[in-house]
């Protein structure tokens, strides 16, 4: 199934991804697929109200892992994870997204190192990267529509041996 | 009540924030609790961790944000359900923060709030491309 875009941005829904790929790329749903958000009502709000352009819904990874092939609409949906384990969660249990998945936002923590101005990575999420990799899964790094596009080879010289 | 302990955060992307408080300060003179924050570079929990020590529970406050649904927008909206006492008021121009610092000190909250709006939304025009009109 392809979808219009699926994106790991820890910001999930913001400016970037509203106006930036909003803009171009015309999706007619958000879905923000994230425990946190989707547990916690106040989160969910914050999302739903502040929805420029198209509606916005908020699913946990369980629900989404079990019912992605059924998503209405998926060519006109833009999907959101917060990080890099969600995705590996998801993969796991069967995600395969055709297009491939977007690295757009994954920013300076404690333990992180930076690989681009917007992909700052611990050796956690380096291992990630690497067990994604050699599954098959096909990832690229880009902030916006207008900014380089950092293909498979790329991540593959970030990833750490597990 | 007056608005005199009311602090300005402007939590904004990029240096919007930072260059508004200095245009502000060039129109008005240097300006105490007024403070800028930008998302460079940030995860949320980093900037809602520097917000958060910006704000402490209790203190009346508006939270100035550039774009309601954007980074800012969104750590701002999470934060106010720690913070009640905060305002956040979206869509921050200069007219906006001006009419903020100008009355804070001089009306109460409620007015502020509705000063605040009021003067951001007015401010606004877009003059000219008028229809051509033919004798």
């Amino acid at each position: 199934m392809k979808f219009l875009l699926v994106r790991v941005d820890d910001r999930l829904l913001h400016g970037q991804v509203v106006y930036g790929w909003g803009g171009p790329l015309r999706p007619r749903r958000y879905l923000i697929v994230d425990d946190r958000a989707a547990s916690d009502a106040w989160e969910r709000e914050a999302y739903t109200a502040s929805a420029v352009g198209a509606p916005v819904e908020v699913l946990d990874l369980e629900r989404f892992a079990q019912g992605w092939r059924g998503t209405p609409d998926a060519a006109g949906t833009l999907v959101l994870l917060r990080d890099l384990a969600g995705l590996h969660r998801l993969w796991v249990s069967g995600f395969r997204p055709e297009g491939g998945v977007n690295l757009g936002g994954i920013h300076a923590r404690a333990g992180t190192r930076p690989r681009l101005s917007f992909i700052h990575l611990t050796e956690e999420e380096e291992r990630t990267l690497g067990v994604l990799l050699a599954a098959g899964c096909d990832l690229h790094a880009q902030e916006l529509p207008g900014t380089p596009r950092h293909d498979v080879e790329t991540i593959r010289t970030w990833v750490r041996e597990a | 009540m007056t608005g005199s302990a009311v602090r300005g955060i402007l939590v904004t992307h990029g240096r919007l924030g930072a260059e508004l408080c200095r245009t502000a300060e060039a129109i008005l003179g240097p300006q105490a609790d007024l403070i800028a924050l930008s998302n460079t570079g940030l995860s949320a929990e980093a900037l809602s961790a520097e917000l958060r020590a910006l704000l402490p529970p209790g203190e009346r406050a508006i939270l100035f944000v550039d774009l309601l649904g954007g980074s800012c927008g969104n750590i701002c909206s999470l934060l106010k359900r720690e913070r009640p006492d905060a305002l956040l008021a979206s869509g921050v121009n200069l007219p906006m923060l001006l009419e903020f610092l100008v009355h804070r000190g001089r009306v109460d909250p409620t007015e502020l709030k509705e000063r605040l709006q009021s003067r951001a939304v007015d401010a606004i025009r877009c003059i000219g491309w008028e229809p051509e009109t033919r004798a």
